[in-house]
């Protein structure tokens, strides 16, 4: 199985852990926290740090007189939030209509075109550790039926300390967002491979995609679900 | 009243992560929802849950009164402090 697409813009923003780190390029900013100022604030307060680096990234690509369809994926989504509405059920509290409105999938998506009067196509995904490949297929999908162009975003932030015994990533919150299109922009291939045993090779992270365009190197090499697969420049 | 409209004011800042406003930003006798502030639907709800959390009062949300003793924090704070009265 073979899908060819394009990837026409991507950013990354990847949280600062110490004050001397900088960007790795132009394309991932590092800081400690996101430039959302562009939001009006009785919105923003709507959203936490996974929120924040959704919506600084996402906003790059947003134009004015567009109406994108989008594509958001998350492993966990607002953890801290599910957690908090979790919590307050344990304790036999009332649990608060804002934590439980915002731990929904696709509430970041859903403020955020409240924010840019998007009323396209919101799919959201919750994948795996590695979510780029359901993402890229989706988005192949919808520009399959008709859309021009779709925009994606991928996003996780370290599980709370009360899972703390879950090997999981990321261990730094990040965001990363791109404008898939039919052909405009980097023209990729994505292909299942059959076999590849390598495994220290393999993309563990979308945001690995962001270091891939941003360079010339020719392909990378996406796990997911136990199986590899190749995104590769044509 | 001066004092209960100063806690309330905090109150609604701190449940509803009002962030860059001050207790000095909020006017007692403008609107909370819509105008003034523009608080919106959600924010009534966890607002209700606040009052109930913290002065004990339960509140109808399909009462015609609730939006009455919603409309400005000087209608909460006669609120509270008659169900004060109340208790006493």
């Amino acid at each position: 199985m073979a899908v060819s697409l394009a990837i026409s813009e991507w950013s990354g923003w990847q949280a600062a852990l110490d004050a001397g780190d900088s960007n790795k390029s132009p394309d991932l900013t590092i800081s400690e926290t996101p430039d959302v100022a562009i939001i009006p604030l009785m919105l923003r307060r709507r959203l936490n740090l996974l929120g924040r680096a959704c919506a600084s990234e996402m906003l790059k690509h947003l134009r004015d007189d567009e109406n994108v369809p989008i594509v958001y994926c998350s492993q966990h989504g607002d953890i801290e939030r599910t957690l908090s509405v979790l919590g307050e059920l344990v304790d036999q509290e009332s649990v608060s209509p804002m934590h439980f409105s915002l731990a929904v999938h696709n509430a970041i998506c859903g403020v955020l075109s409240i924010h840019a009067g998007l009323t396209a196509n919101i799919s959201t995904i919750a994948a795996g550790q590695q979510g780029l490949v359901p993402v890229l297929l989706e988005a192949a999908g919808i520009l399959m039926s008709g859309a021009n162009k779709v925009l994606c975003v991928i996003c996780d932030v370290p599980l709370p300390a009360v899972y703390s015994d879950e090997q999981s990533l990321p261990k730094i919150p990040y965001a990363i967002s791109f404008v898939m299109t039919k052909s405009e922009g980097v023209n990729l291939t994505l292909t299942q491979l059959p076999h590849y045993d390598n495994k220290t090779s393999i993309s563990q992270l979308p945001i690995g995609l962001i270091e891939f365009l941003a360079t010339s190197t020719t392909e990378l090499l996406i796990g997911h679900n136990g199986s590899v697969w190749k995104l590769a420049r044509n | 009243m001066k004092t209960l409209e100063i806690e309330l004011k905090q109150l609604i800042i701190d449940t509803l992560e009002l962030e860059d406003i001050a207790t000095d930003d909020i006017v007692s006798s403008e609107a909370l929802f819509n105008e003034g502030l523009c608080l919106d639907s959600i924010d009534a709800l966890e607002l209700g849950i606040a009052l109930q959390k913290r002065y004990g009062i339960k509140l109808n949300a399909e009462a015609e009164e609730t939006k009455q003793h919603f409309a400005s924090v000087s209608d909460l704070a006669r609120l509270v402090a008659s169900q004060r009265n109340d208790k006493n």
